[in-house]
Order: C-alpha cells, then sequence, then structure tokens
C-alpha cells in the first residue's frame, strides 16, 4: 500500500472537519477524492502532506508512519501537491519555479554555490535540461522566460503540477486541479495525468468537481460529506450510492 | 534556447572594477576618497539586508547591530588583545554571523510585523549593551585607538590604503552577495519569499534557508564594521544606532527590494547625497527625505528594480 490514513481527525475548536477518516492509496492508482463543499477534502489533504497535524490517527507512506512529519519531509517521503488556490511563486519564471521544485532532492548548496564549483555547474545543467522536459510534459515550454503571475489561469494551475513533478513525487496529490479550466485545457489536464500515471507510473490522489473529470480518469473514489466518509468504490459504484446522492442533491423529506 | 554572445553585466561589471582600481591615480582629494571608502562601506552594508529582507523577504530592523557587533568585536580583539588584523577583521564577520544564528532561530518562526518588531527590539538590546556594559565597551566613550591594519608587512594608513582594503572586501563581498543571488540557491530564498508554504511541501526547509540568510547577511554586516572600525580608529554606540538601520534598509528600498545592483547604487545614492547636499546645512535631510519620497512614489520597485536587475542579468551583446 502506498499510502494509508487510519483514523484521520482533525478538530479546529468544535467543528470537526475531518472526523475519522480511513483510506488507502494503492501504487499507480488514480484515486479521487468527491464531495460537496466544506466536506473536509482540502483538510485531508493538509493532513496528509503535513500541512497541518492530525487531532488524531496515523498517516504511512509505504508502511512507514509519518504522521506530524513537516512538510518538507513528507514531501521527500514521496507526497507533492498542487493548491485549489494556486501557490505558486509568482515572481520567479517558469522554469525557475520548476527548478526550486527540484532543490530538494539536489545538490545545491551554499558553498557549491559560492564556489561556482564544478559539481555546481553540471547540477545546474542537469536542472535545467530536467525543467526543460518537465515543461514539455505540462505543455508550458513556450512560456520560458514568464513570470509565473503573468501566465493564464488554467497555466498557473499546469505549472503548479510541474512544479510538483519536478520534487520526483511518488504520489501526487491534485486540490481541484481542473478549477477555472476551460474545456480545452481541462482536457489537456486529463491528458497530462494520463501521461502522469501510465508513462512516468505516478500514483494520483484527485480532488475534484468537475464530475466528467473525475468519473472518466478515477480508478477508485472516496466520497466525504461533513468530515465522513460516506463511500468508496469504482465510479460505477459510486454514481449509483444512495448515500452520495442524498450528500450532492439533499435529502428528500 | 540559448543565446551566443557575452553577458552585458560581466563587461559592465568588469568596467566598475577598472575605474574603481584606477580612480586614487586621479582623485587624490583626501575628503572625497573618504565618503567613497565610507561608500563602499555602506554598499557591503546594503547588499548584506538585501539577501535577507529583499531576497529571502525577513523584513528585519536591526541590521545596525550586526554592522556593530562586528566593529566592536573587531576593535575590541585589536586594541585589547592585539590580535592581528587578518584574525580581528575576519572575528568581526564571524561575531556578527553567530548572533546572526542565535537571533534568526527563535525569530525566524515570527512572521511580518512580529518578525520586524523583534528585530527591532534586538537592534536595541545590542545598541543598549554596547552602551551600559561599560567595563568591556566602554559605554559612551567609545573604543579609541584602533590600531592601523597591517597585511603581510605592509602597514594601511593613508586614505589611498584604505581605498584599496575596503575596495578589495567589496569586490570579494560582490561576487559572493551575486552568486547566492543569481542562482539557484537565490530561486530558493526567492521562492521562501513568495509563498513559504509552497516551498516546505516541496521539500525545502524553509527554517534553514532562512537563518542561513540571516547568517550569511549578518557575516557581512559584521566585516562592513570591522572595516569600519578600522577605518575610523574610533567607535562609539552613536554609529550603530536604529536610525542607522533605517539608514540601511532605506538604501536596500530606493535602489529595489531584492535587487543587487539597485542596493549598491541605493548605498552610493545614500552616502553621497548628505555630502552633495551640503551647502544646504540642516536642510540636507529634507532632501534625502524627498528624494527618497520620489522613489517610493514614482518607482515603488525602486530605481533597479528586482526583475529590471535579472533582466539586465540575462543581457547579451554580441552573437545574435
Amino acid at each position: 500500500m502506498l499510502l494509508k490514513g487510519e483514523g484521520l481527525t482533525k478538530k479546529f475548536g468544535g467543528l470537526i472537519a475531518v472526523d475519522n477518516v480511513s483510506f488507502e492509496v494503492k501504487n499507480q492508482e488514480i484515486f479521487g477524492l468527491i464531495g460537496p463543499n466544506g466536506a473536509g477534502k482540502t483538510t485531508l489533504f493538509n493532513l496528509i502532506t503535513g500541512v497541518m497535524e492530525p487531532t488524531s490517527g496515523e498517516i504511512y507512506i509505504e508502511g512507514k508512519e509519518v504522521t506530524s512529519l513537516p512538510p518538507y519531509e513528507i514531501s521527500k517521503m514521496g507526497i507533492s501537491r498542487t493548491f485549489q488556490e494556486i501557490k505558486l511563486f509568482r515572481a520567479l519564471n517558469v522554469e525557475e519555479n520548476i527548478m526550486v521544485g527540484m532543490i530538494s532532492r539536489s545538490k545545491i548548496g551554499l558553498f557549491n554555490t559560492i564556489l561556482h564549483s564544478p559539481a555546481y555547474k553540471r547540477e545546474k545543467e542537469r536542472m535545467e535540461e530536467k525543467a526543460y522536459e518537465i515543461l514539455n510534459i505540462v505543455g508550458l515550454t513556450h512560456r520560458v522566460g514568464w513570470q509565473a503571475k503573468n501566465l493564464p489561469y488554467g497555466e498557473q494551475r499546469m505549472l503548479e503540477i510541474g512544479r510538483a513533478l519536478a520534487a520526483e513525487p511518488k504520489i501526487l496529490a491534485l486540490d481541484e486541479p481542473a478549477a477555472g479550466m476551460n474545456e480545452q485545457e481541462s482536457d489537456k489536464l486529463l491528458e497530462t495525468i494520463d501521461y502522469i500515471r501510465n508513462k512516468m507510473r505516478i500514483t494520483i490522489f484527485i480532488i475534484e468537481h468537475d464530475m466528467k473529470v473525475i468519473m472518466s480518469i478515477c480508478d477508485r473514489i472516496m466520497v466525504m460529506d461533513f468530515g465522513q466518509k460516506i463511500a468508496e468504490g469504482e465510479p460505477s459504484e459510486i454514481q449509483s450510492n444512495p448515500l452520495v446522492i442524498e450528500a450532492y442533491l439533499g435529502r428528500e423529506e | 534556447m540559448k543565446r551566443q554572445g557575452i553577458y552585458l553585466y560581466k563587461i559592465v561589471a568588469l568596467f566598475l572594477f577598472v575605474i574603481g582600481i584606477f580612480f586614487p591615480f586621479f582623485i587624490k582629494d583626501q575628503y572625497i576618497l573618504r565618503i567613497i571608502n565610507m561608500s563602499f562601506i555602506y554598499i557591503i552594508l546594503s547588499m548584506s539586508l538585501n539577501l535577507i529582507t529583499g531576497v529571502t523577504g525577513q523584513f528585519h530592523l536591526g541590521h545596525a547591530a550586526f554592522y556593530g557587533v562586528g566593529a566592536y568585536t573587531a576593535a575590541l580583539l585589536s586594541v585589547k588583545l592585539h590580535m592581528s588584523f587578518l584574525l580581528s577583521f575576519i572575528a568581526g564577520g564571524i561575531g556578527a554571523a553567530f548572533l546572526g544564528f542565535l537571533i534568526g532561530l527563535p525569530t525566524i518562526r515570527l512572521r511580518d510585523i512580529y518578525l520586524t518588531v523583534t528585530t527591532l527590539g534586538f537592534g536595541e538590546i545590542v545598541r543598549l549593551i554596547l552602551l551600559n556594559w561599560v567595563s568591556v565597551t566602554r559605554g559612551p566613550m567609545g573604543i579609541p585607538g584602533i590600531p592601523y591594519p597591517s597585511l603581510f608587512g605592509f602597514k594601511i594608513t593613508s586614505q589611498i590604503d584604505f581605498y584599496y582594503l575596503i575596495f578589495f572586501v567589496l569586490v570579494l563581498s560582490v561576487v559572493v552577495l551575486f552568486r547566492i543571488t543569481y542562482s539557484r540557491y537565490g530561486d530558493i530564498l526567492r521562492a521562501i519569499r513568495e509563498n513559504e508554504l509552497a516551498a516546505k511541501t516541496l521539500g525545502i526547509n524553509s527554517t534553514f534557508y532562512k537563518v542561513t540568510a540571516f547568517v550569511v547577511g549578518a557575516f557581512f554586516a559584521g566585516l562592513a564594521g570591522s572595516l569600519f572600525a578600522y577605518f575610523s580608529a574610533y567607535i562609539s554606540p552613536d554609529s550603530f544606532t536604529f536610525a542607522e538601520s533605517i539608514n540601511i534598509l532605506a538604501m536596500v528600498v530606493i535602489g529595489g527590494l531584492g535587487s543587487m545592483p539597485g542596493a549598491m547604487l541605493g548605498a552610493v545614492i545614500l552616502a553621497l547625497a548628505p555630502e552633495g547636499f551640503r551647502f544646504l546645512a540642516e536642510y540636507r535631510m529634507v532632501v534625502v527625505g524627498l528624494l527618497m519620497l520620489g522613489v517610493i512614489l514614482w518607482r515603488n520597485s525602486g530605481i533597479i528594480g528586482e526583475q529590471a536587475a535579472i533582466k539586465f542579468m540575462n543581457m547579451k551583446i554580441g552573437g545574435k
């Protein structure tokens, strides 16, 4: 099992944002997470990426417990993420955003940088080449040299995905990647996700509101409502699950 | 992707370097040389603060403390312990860097205004220690009689000697800080400034990098302090006040936060302006204030803003 959450709970004062949620993400699958607004999906993402500490429960990556590790340690264990509200390094240009993603797995140190050692120069060239490859995957090679903040919205989302890929994750956690994208852009997104899973063999954990996206790409889907897990299964099962329909459409009195 | 040719900034840097080398051949006026020497010290200070505040985004209002600790370390080691120039000069940098580390660890977890107020308080604490720890620092009387530095048997006494000493340290600082600022390493620092949470989720231990920026910035401010101590032969707490921290910050802001060429230009302007406007007597600081106001109003990213500087770094001439 690549990623496992056990009894994850997160309380904010009296509010229980995530309530005793357990799940498992298998190697190389596309695992979807859906639910109405305020269901606790992003909070769950924050827990598994170390951005927030769970009130209780445990998280395991490849069997190793990572609960309460800081985000930069969890990133090194193999989870990279994107954000619902885009968090690019706005003043940096496109390729620099990607290269910052690579830093944690590179050998860029202060003294190498100051001395301009041969190792530093080799590393710099390797990073530049790899950044170009990643930009190619997310379809942004035509934006080299642009500041991130000047990209159109959809491309900013793609750049965030590229930046997360640069950290060489085993699991890519995407928080509503299609939000704000037009038809054409979300087609490109689906294509990219497909490539990442099938060619790069990276597992994908995705939160998405766009049902077309989620139903067409996910192997399995977990549904949350009011912080609780209410269903899990293949897309066809989820679509016909009465609890899910109720959560989305409301109960008939 | 890559264009042939020579980077324009390298030509400009070489040009400035050559001017720097030959400057005293043509200008022998002691007063002018003294002002130039002082402006070089300010360039080191503003570049070092730029690394902390401009590049890494840690709004730091106590830079004069690092400057002062560097000056006092070097002065005390050479006056009381008769240590050689080279050792006490470097010790000034290391002393300030160590303080930067101590201050960096607890304060770096603070954000925005909380960090700023803490660094302000830290600057005042250092000044008050220098002022009141009379048995060591002689308090308000300061430390007189700092000996002339001597390097490899050569004694540095005249303004021209000092010019070359300070110029050498300046060039060294420019090269080191330039390499940090405009490299992948600088990208990490800028990324932390732009979005620390995102940087963390990419495997970057942001605390480590922020403390490092503080330590490196403090080190160079300490070296500037060492130079100042030897250069003026007398130091007192009056030189390391809150106003001085603000002065250094103003240099960085006027030049362009995050821009190294900007920080250098800002230092030169603010170091020279009070001298240039000396004929205005007590009104000269008003002119300096207006100058600052004008820059902020009409060019709020600074005279050479961060992006302008980066564009300049990528400019090439020759080739196609």
